[in-house]
């Protein structure tokens, strides 16, 4: 919950600390062998690239087999950029630097159920239940609330308060 | 009275005059994670509204102040989005929760083309979760902007006084 928060407040104050993602930062350089045979599929080859370089987990991939292929390993703590270069039997790695406010930007944005990695769906898991435990909240806390007779005229005023400002924003913006 | 009263009616007040914010955020996570769930179809849906001849000088700078005033010919005033596509595109998108505008002005040829999208429950929630910044000139904008950031710092109060709350009951604790 803090997590979920703390990039709230990382979306709507990003322009506060500049918030562009920070460049790759060229990491190694080297011969890269492996033969694709007659492969075509530039995900399964972007993954055993990967898979090779023991950086396997979710990935983008885009770019040409027959000239580069641009491998984004979306690792949330640092972003890892692989460009393999067929004709030229070659890798590049580069690393982005770790800066909060990308890697909490980046974990709120993380979908799950994309991928074929359980990591992912475990994620996608746990956001689920953030999901459910919000909605139980809301239920819970208004029964409680209800229950609390010493409150109960104090608290339907700052609800209905709340639902009156909420529905004049979607009315008018 | 006491900091526990305190506590109590910080996290009790704060939880429900923020109610509708919270559930937005719920309802609007399940339409992210489980876009299927509300539709068949995620790409946003747009159909032709009008298309006309459009005479209009684009400067370079500015860009904002000439989709207002185009907004403002049109009778089409209030939020938006204005980039250039290209040197011969200008696109201006006027937006509420309901559903968006799209005006694409073709420059070269002063055609401009309007197009909408209609209401849909996914496109409705997720308008809310994403919307925040000061980046339109509107003094309500602001506010839900300035609404969102005390959601962001209710979050932090409400597991700092439940913890607390929940620290106070010997029974639970263990």
């Amino acid at each position: 919950m803090a997590w979920y928060d703390g990039d709230e407040s990382h979306q709507s104050l990003r322009a506060l600390y500049g918030g562009e993602p920070p460049p790759f930062v060229p990491d190694r350089e080297e011969p890269y062998s492996r033969d694709f045979g007659d492969e075509t599929n530039k995900r399964k080859v972007a993954q055993q690239i990967l898979r090779d370089l023991d950086l396997d987990g979710r990935f983008r991939v885009n770019g040409n087999l027959d000239r580069r292929l641009a491998i984004i390993r979306l690792d949330p703590m640092s972003p890892t950029r692989v460009l393999y270069f067929p004709a030229e039997q070659r890798i590049e790695v580069a690393v982005q630097q770790l800066r909060t406010p990308n890697m909490l930007a980046r974990l709120h944005m993380r979908q799950g159920f994309r991928t074929e990695y359980v990591a992912d769906d475990g994620w996608a898991i746990t956001v689920d239940l953030v999901i459910a435990a919000m909605l139980f909240w809301v239920g819970s806390g208004l029964w409680l609330s209800w229950e609390l007779k010493v409150t109960r005229r104090f608290g339907a005023w700052a609800m209905l308060s709340g639902v009156a400002l909420f529905g004049l924003f979607l009315l008018t913006i | 009275m006491t900091f526990n009263h305190l506590n109590r009616h910080l996290h009790l007040y704060l939880s429900l005059s923020l109610l509708p914010w919270f559930l937005v955020y719920a309802l609007s996570s399940l339409a992210i994670q489980h876009r299927s769930l509300f539709t068949d179809n995620p790409k946003a849906k747009w159909t032709p509204r009008f298309e006309r001849e459009y005479t209009r000088q684009i400067p370079q700078e500015n860009l904002r102040q000439t989709a207002a005033d185009m907004l403002a010919e049109l009778d089409l005033q209030g939020l938006f989005r204005a980039r250039r596509a290209g040197p011969e595109r200008l696109i201006v998108t006027r937006f509420d929760f309901f559903g968006q505008t799209r005006l694409t002005y073709h420059i070269g040829e002063q055609r401009l083309v309007a197009e909408g999208q209609r209401f849909g429950i996914d496109h409705f929630l997720i308008f809310m979760h994403i919307r925040a910044g000061w980046v339109q000139e509107s003094f309500l904008s602001d506010l839900w902007a300035v609404i969102v950031d005390v959601v962001c710092i209710a979050f932090v109060v409400w597991v700092a006084t439940g913890l607390y709350m929940w620290w106070l009951l010997p029974a639970t604790r263990r």
